[in-house]
């Protein structure tokens, strides 16, 4: 048996056969394949029935060649296709309109696949830039008894157990961020970079342009501190200094010795948008030291030859059971069952790519939607021009041209619109891609990576030859049909109109169902970024400026230290004129995700509570300053805030919590002057919640309302809490200000806080408007580009129904000329086509409302505050569409009422 | 001879390989294709052409021999006469290039013609 690939390639080959030679051409090829399978094997097969399009195009030539013999001399190979291009080419020049209408509408659909495919290959088809990437996985935790969606970083403790027992893992990575104050040849730099394991560098296949990277004995507790360097970092504040290798930098007050540089390029897989990696440093885990419950950890691992995700996923959780047995300190068997903790392992471009990938390839259905429209409409204008042309083809059918001959005319047309389009289309990408990069969002994975290259050149091309071939072959179709047939009757000629017009009628059907699926997508989405934007934040982002302030560690090692440092800021900075109040926090609403952090309760009930509930304990627990919620436009519910007072004498213990936070933890109770402490301490002596402020979103402005509690900046001597990590050592500064633009007041923050200390930089100063942007900005992406490929759609269906319209206003000049002398009035000629494109429109739309309500699934999870049945957008969807159509025909409808009968009948 | 027929005016090396094949008693495509191991693309075009221009003549295997092979009849291509001497100016030619390319066998110098 010859396989059924072959046989479809002989098949299709045959098409292009001259009907009368096709019954041999079969039986020859299907007898060369049926016996010879068994010597060549399928593929060889199917090379073999590759060979029959060649021989059905030299059928096809020879014929033709019989057929102009004696007539033209014809040119042999290329001569040929470029003369008929040639001709192509000027028989378009000399119908503008028709090659821009058509030129422009193929250039939007190419153009915008085009665009979405650069950022597709960019960001999630294009492998990471690691050896076997397929191999490295993220493993994160996920704790449904705390929050549905929590992703919860790796610990130390994991890391250990899990390298250590992972017989699925060759080898397990641990980073965490590292921001450090860093001294270079042209002054204090704020540098970012990682602290990690050995086994980062040889897990991701990092390799040293000058020195050595980190060995066993740099990641031992104590070890003299060593760092690594970025080339970018090495170039940028060192000059590329080779002679740094084995010199010693100072990074925040302490000095480390540069062991190596690393090869350009070299960066960590994943981390906050936008992050660099200008610094490598040992993480120094203790094995015999403390491990907390601190999942702050990113963990990235290498599976074993033969292992995959799933099979790891399988041990990991068998080995997170034994966690609470080797960490007892860290884990419990009720921090288990509370928490419903499990270790997940993805492969790591998901981990990077995330939904973005989803989105993107939610796009990319878009603008082939906008491509299929866009192509069905140049379908029809083709057409409708070849019918135009009929007398034109049946003169030169008549004078002998064949219809091989005519085939390649029509062909060429084709593909010369096609090229065209496609040409444009790349100068759209080319010109319009920057525009497009700039409001992708910071936050876009891999956006690096984006780039216009030979893979988008070719794409446009193939588009473009797939389009043209296709647009060809259709025209070629309709026009075997029934146009230059040498003499028609009028009878056949009216039956032909007939079958062509429904064929034009089922076009536009087709591109208003397309539109219309479109536009309720992007009405969805629309909707949803509407709701968005509606939310309350519980703050006030407006006139607010922001910053990021960061203390070095070797001047400010006592919470006392670092108040005074921030409290003598805040001064400086409440009295410059313009700045209404001012204050701090370690995490910004919407900006931060707030963690959760172990709390501690005085009574017994709350424990039971949550336990009953399937609660945790842990909530976002922060530091702040005074100031702070009057800066951010929080409001205060009940009690009172923390004043200076609460730092100069921390012993008093005081405490504010958000209103989730007092719902949580006592749902039918006063929170007022209930007993709280850090870190899971239970212990007198407790804080005492002093204030209830209102709610804000954590992570994003859709995000769930922050469980948060803030604490002062000095911790309260009398609790020994272990504070460890999450010292106020950096804090976000906000700044309202009644000046229109906050960002006027940077200078004279700059200066206030170079007052108070010049080696503290000042980071990432922005407006908090920006902050809340920022955090929809993926998006505002997403929608954006779904709202322009729906509007370019519509377009493209209106401009579809506008030409089905006017074509059937000019092939029915005598019936308007009848109806018009036997007294009809122009608004009734009008109202008589308006109600045929109507009637395509509804059909188009109740397919396109369909088409939506399946569609619109791969969006569900885009989607904010509207269920993707949402009957507002789909009501809404096809009104636009209706009123689309409604212009889009009327206009030719009124040409139609303005025929003189005279002149009509006249035509006919 | 039909001069519009492309490249039977003078056989080009590909169709004499073809002729020369046939007249070795390789009568159908897949044969032709693997005895001078060229591909399918190449070769069935140009047993189309060398039929048009009537150098070879094709019709089916009968079918009782193929029935008795269980499988399909087989279009077989046979030269005709104006195909025999076709190949024989064809290979004339293809003997005069190689003699001026690489001479004979003793190492000779080729004759530029």
């Amino acid at each position: 048996m010859i396989g059924w690939v072959s046989r479809v390639f002989v098949r299709s080959a045959a098409v292009l056969v001259p009907r009368e030679r096709r019954p041999r051409f079969l039986r020859e090829w299907r007898a060369e394949l049926a016996h010879e399978v068994d010597d060549v094997g399928r593929l060889g097969a199917m090379r073999l029935a590759i060979g029959a399009f060649a021989d059905a195009l030299a059928i096809r030539r020879i014929d033709a060649e019989h057929e102009s013999s004696g007539r033209t001399r014809s040119a042999p190979g290329l001569r040929h296709m470029a003369g008929d291009l040639r001709v192509a080419a000027r028989a378009l020049r000399r119908e503008p309109a028709f090659t821009m209408a058509a030129v422009v509408t193929l250039a939007l659909g190419m153009g915008g696949s085009g665009a979405i495919y650069s950022l597709l290959d960019g960001v999630v088809l294009d492998p990471l830039p690691y050896p076997d990437p397929q191999q490295l996985v993220h493993i994160s935790n996920r704790v449904p008894g705390v929050a549905a969606d929590a992703v919860w970083g790796a610990s130390t403790a994991q890391q250990m157990y899990y390298a250590e027992h992972a017989s699925t893992l060759q080898s397990v990575g641990l980073f965490r961020t590292l921001g450090a104050n860093m001294e270079t040849p042209g002054g204090p730099v704020r540098a970012f970079g990682w602290r990690t394991t050995t086994s980062v560098f040889p897990m991701l296949g990092l390799r040293p342009m000058l020195g050595r990277l980190f060995v066993a004995e740099d990641d031992r507790p104590g070890a003299p501190p060593v760092v690594v360097l970025s080339h970018s970092i090495w170039q940028q504040q060192f000059g590329g200094d080779r002679n740094i290798v084995g010199s010693s930098i100072t990074i925040d007050g302490r000095p480390a010795e540069v062991v190596g540089v690393l090869e350009p390029g070299g960066a960590a897989p994943l981390g906050p948008p936008g992050y660099r990696s200008d610094l490598w440093v040992p993480l120094q885990i203790d094995p015999d030291g403390y491990f907390g419950n601190n999942h702050v950890y990113t963990m990235v691992a290498r599976l074993r030859e033969g292992y995959d995700v799933s099979a790891a996923e399988v041990e990991l959780a068998n080995l997170e059971r034994q966690l609470p047995e080797r960490f007892p300190r860290a884990y419990s068997e009720s921090f288990f069952d509370g928490s419903g903790f499990y270790t997940q392992a993805v492969p790591l471009k998901e981990a990077v790519v995330g939904d973005m990938a989803r989105n993107l390839w939610i796009l990319m259905g878009a603008v082939a939607i906008v491509l299929v429209a866009a192509c069905a409409n140049v379908a029809n204008l083709l057409v409708a021009r070849l019918e135009s042309k009929d007398r034109e083809l049946m003169v030169r059918r008549a004078l002998g041209a064949s219809r091989v001959a005519l085939a390649r005319y029509l062909m060429s047309e084709a593909l010369v619109l096609s090229v065209l389009g496609g040409g444009l289309g790349l100068a759209i990408v080319w010109l319009g891609g920057p525009a497009l990069f700039s409001i992708a969002p910071d936050s876009l994975p891999r956006i690096e990576s984006f780039r216009l290259d030979l893979g988008t050149f070719l794409f446009i091309g193939g588009l473009a030859a797939t389009v043209g071939v296709a647009l060809g072959g259709y025209a070629l179709l309709r026009s075997g049909k029934d146009t230059g047939r040498g003499l028609v009757s009028a009878g056949r000629r009216h039956s032909a109109g007939k079958k062509r017009q429904t064929m034009r009628g089922a076009l536009v059907v087709t591109q208003i169902a397309l539109a219309t699926a479109l536009v309720v997508g992007a009405g969805l989405l629309l909707e949803s970024m509407r709701r968005l934007n509606a939310i309350d934040p519980g703050f006030d982002a407006e006139g607010v400026l922001t910053a990021r302030l960061f203390l070095t560690p070797t001047r400010y090692d006592a919470d006392e230290q670092m108040w005074s440092a921030y409290s003598a800021i805040l001064e400086r900075v409440r009295s410059i004129p313009g700045v209404v109040s001012a204050g701090m926090a370690q995490e910004l609403p919407v900006e931060g995700n707030f963690g959760c952090t172990s709390q501690g309760f005085e009574e017994r009930a709350v424990y039971d509570r949550l336990s009953e509930a399937g609660l945790s304990t842990c909530a976002g627990q922060e530091r702040h300053t005074p100031g702070y919620f009057e800066a951010i436009g929080i409001p205060l519910l009940q009690g009172r805030v923390l004043t200076d007072a609460d730092n100069l004498d921390p012993t008093r213990g005081s405490v504010v919590v958000s209103k989730s936070f007092a719902d949580r933890f006592w749902p039918s109770e006063n929170a007022i002057g209930k007993g709280v402490a850090p870190n899971g301490r239970n212990v007198e002596p407790f804080y005492r919640v002093v204030g209830i402020v209102g709610d804000h979103p954590a992570g994003s402005l859709d995000g769930d309302p922050a469980i948060a509690i803030y604490y002062p900046i000095v911790d309260n001597p009398d609790t020994p809490g272990n504070w460890g990590w999450w010292r106020p050592s950096s804090l976000s500064l906000a700044v309202k200000s009644d000046r229109p633009d906050p960002m006027d007041l940077l200078p004279a923050i700059r200066r206030a806080v170079n007052d108070v200390d010049p080696t503290i930089p000042i980071v990432r100063a922005r407006p908090m408007t920006e902050v809340v942007e920022e955090s929809i900005a993926r998006f505002a992406f997403v929608s954006t580009l779904l709202a322009v490929a729906a509007a370019v759609a519509l377009t493209v269906a209106a401009i579809g129904i506008y030409g089905v319209v006017s074509y059937i206003v000019s092939r029915s000049t005598g019936e308007i000329g009848m109806r018009v002398a036997v007294g009809a009035r122009p608004a009734q000629v009008e109202a008589l086509f308006v109600k045929r494109a109507l009637i395509l429109a509804s059909c188009g739309l109740v397919i396109g409302l369909g088409l939506a309500a399946g569609l619109t699934r791969v969006l569900q999870g885009l989607l904010y505050g509207v269920e993707r049945g949402n009957p507002v957008s789909y009501v809404a969807a096809g009104s636009v569409l209706l009123v689309a159509a409604l212009v889009a025909s009327w206009i030719p409808a009124r040409r139609a009422a303005a025929v003189e009968p005279v002149v009509a009948l006249r035509a006919e | 001879m039909n001069r519009n027929v492309k490249g039977m005016g003078r056989l080009s090396y590909n169709a004499t390989l073809v002729l020369q094949a046939m007249s070795q008693g390789h009568k159908y495509g897949f044969e032709i294709m693997r005895v001078l191991r060229l591909p399918s693309g190449t070769v069935y075009p140009l047993l189309r052409r060398l039929e048009a221009s009537e150098m070879v003549s094709s019709g089916w295997e009968d079918e009782d021999a193929a029935h008795s092979d269980r499988r399909p009849a087989r279009r077989y291509y046979t030269l005709t006469e104006k195909g025999a001497e076709a190949l024989e100016e064809g290979r004339r030619r293809i003997a005069a290039q190689q003699a001026a390319l690489f001479g004979d066998l003793n190492g000779e110098r080729g004759v530029t013609p």
